[in-house]
Formats: C-alpha cells, sequence, structure tokens
C-alpha cells in the first residue's frame, strides 16, 4: 500500500523545472515577470492537481465493480500481457 | 490476427492487372471492399488520365437518370427498391446497353414534356378566349338588348339602392371626367332617341325630362338604379353591336384580354393616366384558376375590354397591355361571329383535352416503366463510374498491356500470382474488420474521426487486476474487486485517474464524488487565506446542518457566500427543519 516514490519524484521534479527552473529563464522585456507567474501557476496547479488524484487513489475503500465480461476480458489481455 | 479492440494489419501491395481484364477485378475487389487504392498518377490532372471519356460518359447517364427521377417524383410515382441484393457492376458492354436505354427514356420524356407544355398552353389560350367570349358577351348583351338591362338591373337592384344617391353622383362625375367630347358630340348630333336615352341615363336624371322618351320615361321613374346601371349604360352608349348604330361617325374600337388578377389596379390606373381617361375599361373576374404551362402553377385571372377611340390610343393601349403582359385576343364584332366563334373554341377544347389525356397518358407509362427499374440502374451507373475512377490511379505499364495497381490490403489473405507485397516505411491506412453488428458501432466511430492506424482501442493498464478463477467469473454477473488483496497493486496509478473506473459502470461515481469532494475542499484551502481556511468545511457542514457558528472568528465568513441563509430558507422552505 501507499506511494511508491518514483511516480512522486518524476512529477515533482517535472513540474519543479516548470515551475522554477524555467522562470530563471524566461526571456528579458516587459513581459518577462507575467511568463514568470504563468510557468509557476501552472506548474503549482498542475502538480497540485496531480497529487490529489494521486492521493485520492493512495488508500482506496472500495474497490470498482465490474461486469464478469470485462473482468474476464481484462484477466485474458492483460495477463497475458505482464 | 486482429484482436477486437485493433484494426486489422495492412500490407501494402502491387498489383498487375491485364487491361482487359482490369475492369472485372476492380469490380470483384470493389464488392469485396478489402483493399484502398492509392493514386500512382497524382501528378496528373482529373482531365487527363485514362479512362476520363468512360467517367464523363457515366457522369451523362448519372444525369439522365437524375432528370427521369425528378419526372417520376413530380408525377408521384412510388420508386420501387432494389429487391435484395444490389446489382453487381455491369460488364463495360452493357454501359452502352444502359446508355441507350437512358437516351431513349430521356428523349421520349422530353419530347412528351415539350409537346404537354405546347397542347397546356394551347388549352390555356384557348380557355381564356372562351371566358372572354363569354364575359364579353355579357358586356355586349347588356347594352344590346334595353330589357335585359332592367334584368340585370334588378338583380343588382339591393346594392344599386344601398349605393343609391352616392353612386349618382358618383356616376355623374365620372361620367365627365371620362367621357371627352367625342363622346358628346353625338348626343348633340343624333337624331337616335335611344342613344341619347343611353348616354343621359348615365348622367343622372336630372339631365333629361321625364317625357322624352315612352321607352325611358320608365326606367327614370326609378332613380335608384345607381352606380350599377350607371356604368353599364356607358358601356353601351359607348359601343354598339350593331355596326350602323356606331355613335354618329365617331368610330369606337376596343381590344379584349385576359390579364393577371392582381396588375388590374395599376393596369387600370397605367391606362388611366397614358390615355388620359380617354379609354373605358371593364373587366370581369374568371373565377377558376388557370394553369400556368411553363410553372404549372395555378394562377387567377381577370377578362378585360377596352374601349376607345382612333388608332393612336389603340397603338398607346396595346403598348400598356404588352407591358403589363396581358394576352389580347381578337374578339369579332358581332354576336352571330362571336357564337360561331365561341362554337369554335368549345370543340377545340374538346379536342385539346383527349389530347392532352392521351399525352398525359403515355408520360405516366413511360414513368411507371422507368420507375421500376431507377434505383436499380443508379447503382449500376455509380459502380461503373467508381470502377472507372479507380482505374483512373492506377498506372500504365510500358508495354501498354498491363495496369500496375498499388494497394493497401489486408495482410493475412493472398493472392499470390499477380500480387507483389512490398516493403514500406510508410503508415497504412485504418481498416477495421466489422460484422453486421459491430459496423453500427464502428461508423458511429467513424463519424467522430478514423483512428490511426492500429491505435489501441485499450485502456492504458490499471492499479487494479481481477484475480479471479473461471467459474466466479462466470457465475457472478459483477464482481467488485477488492482493495486489500491482490486486486490492488497497492500503489496508484501513476497518472490520474485509474482508467478502470471508467469501466466500473456499477460504482464509478461514487469514486469520482468522493475524489471531487476532497479536490474542491484542498483547492479551496489552498486559495483561500489560510487563517480561515479551516472555516470552509465548518460552514459547509453548518449550513448543511442550519447551524450558526457558536464561536465565530472575527474577519472570516460565518456563511459560504453572501445571501446564504435567505437562500437557503426559500429553497428548502417546505422541508426546514424550524
Amino acid at each position: 500500500m501507499g506511494a511508491s516514490a518514483v511516480p512522486i519524484i518524476v512529477f515533482t521534479v517535472f513540474w519543479g523545472i516548470v515551475g522554477i527552473v524555467c522562470p530563471i529563464f524566461a526571456p528579458k522585456g516587459p513581459n518577462r515577470g507575467i511568463i514568470q507567474v504563468i510557468l509557476m501557476l501552472t506548474a503549482a496547479t498542475c502538480w497540485l492537481f496531480w497529487l490529489c488524484a494521486y492521493m485520492a487513489q493512495m488508500n482506496p475503500l472500495i474497490g470498482p465493480r465490474l461486469t464478469n465480461e470485462t473482468l474476464i476480458w481484462i484477466q485474458r489481455s492483460w495477463h497475458l500481457d505482464n | 490476427m486482429g484482436s477486437l479492440f485493433r484494426s486489422e494489419e495492412m500490407t501494402l501491395c502491387q498489383l498487375f492487372l491485364q487491361s482487359e481484364a482490369a475492369y472485372a477485378c476492380v469490380s470483384e475487389l470493389g464488392e469485396l471492399g478489402l483493399v484502398q487504392f492509392r493514386d500512382l498518377n497524382p501528378d496528373v490532372n482529373a482531365f487527363q488520365r485514362k479512362f476520363v471519356n468512360e467517367v464523363r460518359r457515366c457522369d451523362e447517364m448519372e444525369r439522365k437518370l437524375r432528370y427521369l427521377e425528378k419526372e417520376i417524383r413530380r408525377d408521384g410515382i412510388p420508386m420501387l427498391e432494389i429487391p435484395g441484393e444490389c446489382p453487381e457492376a455491369p460488364q463495360p458492354r452493357e454501359m452502352i446497353d444502359l446508355e441507350a436505354t437512358f437516351e431513349k427514356l430521356e428523349n421520349e420524356l422530353r419530347e412528351v414534356n415539350q409537346n404537354a407544355e405546347a397542347l397546356k398552353r394551347n388549352f390555356l389560350e384557348l380557355t381564356e378566349l372562351k371566358h372572354i367570349l363569354r364575359k364579353t358577351q355579357v358586356f355586349f348583351d347588356e347594352m344590346a338588348d334595353p330589357s335585359r338591362e332592367e334584368e340585370q338591373v334588378t338583380l343588382l337592384g339591393e346594392e344599386g339602392l344601398m349605393a343609391g344617391g352616392q353612386a349618382l353622383k358618383l356616376g355623374y362625375a365620372l361620367l365627365y371626367t371620362t367621357a371627352p367630347d367625342a363622346f358628346r358630340l353625338p348626343l348633340q348630333k343624333s337624331k337616335h332617341v335611344t342613344e341619347r336615352y343611353y348616354f343621359c341615363s348615365a348622367c343622372t336624371g336630372t339631365l333629361i325630362p321625364e317625357s322624352t322618351d315612352h321607352h325611358s320615361g320608365k326606367h327614370w321613374s326609378r332613380p335608384h338604379e345607381g352606380g350599377a346601371s350607371t356604368t353599364e349604360s356607358m358601356t353601351r352608349a359607348l359601343i354598339s353591336d350593331d355596326p350602323s348604330r356606331h355613335m354618329g361617325h365617331v368610330q369606337l374600337g376596343f381590344v379584349a384580354g385576359v390579364i393577371l388578377r392582381e396588375r388590374i389596379p395599376a393596369f387600370e390606373r397605367m391606362l388611366w393616366r397614358a390615355c388620359r381617361g380617354n379609354v373605358f375599361l371593364r373587366q370581369s373576374e374568371i373565377d377558376t384558376p388557370l394553369e400556368d404551362p411553363s410553372s404549372s402553377d395555378q394562377v387567377y385571372k381577370s377578362v378585360f375590354i377596352i374601349f376607345f377611340q382612333g388608332d393612336q390610343l389603340k397603338t398607346r393601349v396595346k403598348k400598356i397591355c404588352e407591358g403589363f403582359r396581358a394576352t389580347l385576343y381578337p374578339c369579332p364584332e358581332s354576336a352571330s361571329d362571336r357564337r360561331e366563334m365561341a362554337m369554335g373554341v368549345m370543340t377545340r377544347i374538346e379536342d385539346l383535352n383527349t389530347v392532352l389525356g392521351q399525352t398525359q397518358d403515355h408520360r405516366h407509362r413511360v414513368l411507371v416503366a422507368a420507375a421500376k427499374n431507377i434505383k436499380n440502374w443508379f447503382v449500376k451507373v455509380r459502380k461503373i463510374k467508381a470502377i472507372y475512377h479507380t482505374l483512373n490511379l492506377f498506372n500504365l505499364d510500358v508495354t501498354q498491356k498491363c495496369l500496375i495497381a498499388e494497394c493497401w490490403e489486408r495482410s493475412g489473405s493472398s493472392v499470390p500470382p499477380i500480387l507483389n507485397r512490398m516493403e514500406t516505411p510508410e503508415d497504412p491506412p485504418t481498416y477495421n474488420r466489422t460484422s453486421k453488428f459491430t459496423s453500427a458501432f464502428q461508423n458511429l466511430i467513424y463519424a467522430y474521426g478514423v483512428a490511426t492506424y492500429r491505435e489501441s482501442l485499450n485502456i492504458f493498464g490499471s492499479s487494479w487486476r481481477g484475480n479471479y478463477n473461471e467459474s466466479t467469473l462466470l457465475s457472478n454477473k459483477m464482481l467488485q474487486l477488492n482493495p486489500d488483496s491482490d486486486d490492488y497493486l497497492q500503489t496508484p496509478y501513476t497518472f490520474g485517474i485509474d482508467p478502470v473506473w471508467q469501466l466500473a459502470q456499477a460504482n464509478k461515481i461514487i469514486f469520482m464524488n468522493a475524489y471531487k469532494m476532497k479536490i474542491s475542499i484542498i483547492i479551496d484551502v489552498v486559495k483561500s487565506s489560510a487563517y480561515c481556511a479551516p472555516s470552509i468545511l465548518i460552514t459547509f457542514i453548518n449550513m448543511v446542518l442550519f447551524k450558526d457558528d457558536e464561536k465565530p472568528r472575527d474577519p472570516c465568513d460565518i456563511t459560504m457566500f453572501a445571501g446564504q441563509k435567505g437562500l437557503q430558507k426559500v429553497c428548502t422552505y417546505p422541508r426546514r427543519p424550524s
């Protein structure tokens, strides 16, 4: 149960780059400030949204209720693939 | 082997077709519907291709068929659906037969239509003439026979009574404005008592003493005869059936014709102005609508007769009639001629009716015969056209004996001798194998766009696995996966919501609602100030419970939004716990 480190690190680093590193290299000019704000806000909100979806599924209380046809199909295709 | 969720694997093939057999091959391939041909001469424009002529001939046939269809629809003949299977594409030589058939049908129909139109035009003219003769007869009769006029007057009596005095005055004024000097002349010069009477009856009784004539005396004793008799007697005064009774030396001419009813007012005004009131118009509506032969609309028309004097006015009147698209008809002056003419017209109308009936019958027969086959023909012609279009995509071999085609074909099946499989880095087109059942759904999907080649209709994995044995799966219609078991991989789906929930129609909403609640609270907390943040949940709970915050914190709102309490009361009024 619980989180696995890899996705959290990957996404945090990715949005960290977008929201922290990118603003540093924002082009100079009258719009520099607004570009920085856009990048930071985008990164922050996207990361937060992703995190919410991730955490909402971390400790599930219920599982999906599926029809047996779907289950048969899942077992056939995914288990063969894996 | 293709799966249910992916489109078929495709191979690019090269086909060598003998030019004689190419048509038949393409036709067969078309019926199978498994290959997609590539255009091997994309730089050649549509008019320079090999089979342009054939395509053009097909276009021509289609045009003829469309014409036929239009005619069939116009007559409301039901077109037979194709019974059972679609017809196969016909052989090229059959095309000539088809062409000949269509040509014949089209010519026949056009001829029949032309004849019918000419006949109808003729019929319309005759009918109009009939009406003219009938109506003008009334005008002339009124004038010729004074006793007849009395009948008319009695018929019109009531109206005349009501309009009485006014109409008399009007008639008087009218006469003085309408009647030019020429009209007044005969009154002075004429020795005919009747004419004087005719004329003066229009000028109201006051002008003429009662005792002038025994005939008119009776007449004048009823001054209320009014408007109707005024105009009628004017007509009588102005023209005469009997040439000897033409008023003195003044020659009055007249023209009679038919005009669209809605044009009458403008026509009248125009005549009045252009001729300065020197003409006299009488008109009478034709009660039954007449059919316009060119548009086959029903139109209402009126008969008119215009009296005038002199050639100059005649040309002017004729020009105006022409301008208003009125049709003028010869109307003989003497009653016997008119009667004779009317008889002639009636017999001709009868004859025409028979001929028209025969023409329509013939047309109907031709169309009914065509209606049986037209759908079939349409399919055939379209198939031929499609085949030639496809053949146009092919490349001609150097020896001119062979056509080279390139096509995408489902791999797996093979026709070795003439099929040459090719390796290609290109992206193949998408082909989804469908059965009768799935094709409906596939078409629905195509409505949104065709997936790229072998794009998976799969979902991108999941953190959930079903681990049930076959008997459990078969005996239970629905199964819920258990988070506290191997069903759940114990790590959440990496990116967004696990797609498996989309398949879990039974409890997708429960999960999604929980997720949405959480996310709204979190986002709300993030965007509001940290100090008031926890109170959002509290105010929400208070709202649901209809309670107030017992320890309100100063800068924070105690409600979710302004006016919440009032709105809440209104919305929940019947069920609110008081």
